[in-house]
């Protein structure tokens, strides 16, 4: 059923910038990939190459076996959602207009969207809280709610695979733990998801991995237990970091 | 509740209304002129009921189509075009279609070329500016797509200025033509044909529109929601070509429809293309027959080109539903 992404040799540049060398995973299904590192250090790019959005410099990414450049672009919308950090509405749409664009893939050409799809639309944005926000133009939100519709679209979307670039980035306090409880709930009904976040306390939500650009070329992943420490996040940042113990579990803060 | 999506039930309801208009301003477009004719006259018996026929279905009949089609040609082209590069001011005139359109047919008429290979010419001259924005702004991945609608600006200055230099090299004789091409001029313009083109070229844009819907919000989530983007584009490219083409070479240059129907109409009626493309079909043929109407009769027997009055009457009403739109 679920499928997983590998990715064999990937390389991904930037002009002649070599952000990422010789990137070999496998991303099994249900895994949560939390992708740390500085401004400019390839995540973004990253996450466009696992969409297949652009071909990486060199390398492949296959997801189930297929190129992922190769798989028809309909079957691919069934099974990894992208939610880019694009946000641009040159013409008015509606917060339900929105969630429902996550499920162009499963109507048909000839057919209208049924019931229940303007009912997992709106559970989405329920689940978000701006159900209320249905009928407004997404012109007239905050980008904090902007990006709470985009993220209801993806989920709306109800794929195996989710991609998230920086989804609770512009979300203020309470709305970031609920999106963060969002994600673990997307973790506890299996999905499998890489996302992109500066926050690398936002592992504890819901990842159990991590991949670390160091923006050079050089990379490093592994499970958080292994990999999320105050030493690898010092120099993945070019910062001290240091971990507090908060509930027996260590809180990553800069040292000052 | 406020609408916060289309429905199948509210598409139809809007698209009735606006045929029963359509049909309307059809009717009145062929009813009223230098002699004004009741409907119910052509059935009547008598002298003047030839004379009515002939007025009505050698004159009246085929402008009125030519301008029910033109309209609807260039809000469809203009509709799509403002999806396609994710901008409301862009049209065929902006784009320099149009512009490149009129250069062809210009230059036919300085050659003194009959009236179907300046169409053609026409017709050449729109697909060859489509053909040269795409070479020139290539294959954009850009987010606002800037770098293709400033190459069609420049195109279309640069058929402005072509256009000056044919109508400076012009005889006397051929230049009241050519000018009132140039304007838009809908006399002696047959519609047949051209609105089976619009009827057409809706049926095949109309099956893509939830995909225009999704292009319209950014390259990037339309291909995240699995749309083959490159290929939907071309397609869509070449169908704008033919149906600026088709108005270019009905009626001359037309300007301000393609801008202005679809954006009063978004305003009005949202943005789902699936009712927005057959509305901008009907309304642009609505508008058009009204301004060519009014440019008939204002200063009859005198008759002022439609694209003079498209410009001079659309202008305020489009700065019109923008203040509106501000005040809500």
């Amino acid at each position: 059923m679920s499928a997983a992404i590998q990715l064999h040799g990937v390389v991904l540049q930037q002009g002649d910038r070599t952000l990422c060398r010789d990137l070999s995973l496998t991303l099994q299904p249900g895994e949560r990939w939390l992708v740390l590192g500085e401004n400019g250090c390839g995540k973004s790019t990253l996450l466009s190459v696992l969409a297949g959005w652009m071909p990486p410099s060199a390398g492949a990414v296959t997801l189930g076996g297929t190129d992922i450049a190769r798989l028809p672009s309909g079957q691919r919308a069934t099974q990894l959602a992208w939610l880019s950090q694009q946000d641009e509405h040159p013409f008015p749409m509606t917060v339900m207009e929105k969630s429902l664009t996550g499920r162009h893939p499963y109507i048909p050409r000839w057919s209208w969207e049924s019931d229940t799809d303007r009912r997992i639309a709106l559970d989405m944005l329920a689940r978000l809280d701006i159900a209320h926000l249905a009928a407004h133009d997404l012109a007239t939100l905050s980008g904090g709610e902007r990006r709470r519709a985009s993220l209801a679209a993806v989920m709306a979307q109800q794929t195996d695979w989710l991609l998230l670039d920086e989804p609770l980035s512009q979300l203020d306090i309470r709305h970031q733990q609920a999106g963060l409880q969002q994600l673990q709930q997307l973790a506890e009904a299996g999905k499998g998801m890489v996302v992109v976040s500066h926050d690398p306390n936002h592992a504890w939500a819901f990842a159990s991995h991590v991949l670390m650009l160091f923006g050079d070329g050089r990379w490093q992943a592994g499970t958080v237990a292994a990999q999320l420490t105050a030493d690898n996040l010092s120099q993945l940042y070019h910062c001290p970091v240091e971990a507090l113990d908060r509930h027996g579990m260590p809180w990553f803060l800069p040292c000052r | 509740m406020v609408a916060t999506h289309l429905t199948l039930r509210r598409m139809l309801v809007v698209l009735l209304a606006l045929a029963t208009l359509w049909l309307c301003m059809a009717l009145l477009s062929v009813c009223v002129g230098s002699t004004t004719y009741r409907p119910w006259q052509w059935w009547q018996a008598g002298a003047d009921q030839q004379l009515a026929k002939d007025v009505i279905l050698q004159l009246r009949l085929p402008r009125t189509l030519a301008a029910l089609a033109v309209g609807g040609l260039l809000a469809l082209a203009g509709t799509v075009q403002q999806v396609l590069l994710r901008n409301p001011k862009a049209d065929p005139y902006v784009l320099g279609t149009a512009g490149a359109a009129g250069v062809g047919a210009l230059l036919a008429m300085l050659l003194g070329a009959g009236a179907v290979i300046v169409s053609v010419s026409a017709g050449v001259g729109a697909f060859a500016s489509i053909l040269l924005v795409f070479l020139f702004a290539g294959y954009d991945r850009s987010a606002a797509q800037t770098r293709l609608l400033l190459t069609g600006v420049a195109v279309s200055s640069f058929c402005v200025a072509l256009n000056a230099l044919l109508l400076s090299l012009a005889p006397d004789g051929l230049l009241r033509g050519m000018v009132f091409w140039l304007l838009g001029d809908l006399s002696g313009a047959d519609g047949a044909w051209p609105l089976a083109g619009l009827g057409v070229l809706l049926a095949l844009i109309w099956p893509f529109a939830r995909d225009l819907n999704l292009l319209g919000h950014g390259v990037q989530p339309a291909h995240a929601l699995g749309l083959p983007i490159r290929r939907l584009r071309t397609g869509l490219y070449v169908l704008v070509a033919i149906a600026t083409a088709l108005a270019v070479t009905t009626a001359g240059m037309i300007g301000f429809v393609g801008l202005i129907v679809p954006h009063a109409l978004r305003l009005m009626l949202g943005t789902d293309l699936r009712l927005l493309l057959p509305a901008s079909a009907l309304g642009g043929g609505i508008v058009l027959v009204l301004a060519d109407m009014v440019g008939r009769m204002v200063l009859a027997p005198q008759q002022i080109p439609v694209g003079v009055i498209t410009a001079l009457v659309g202008v305020p009403v489009f700065l019109w539903l923008l203040r509106q739109r501000g005040m809500t």
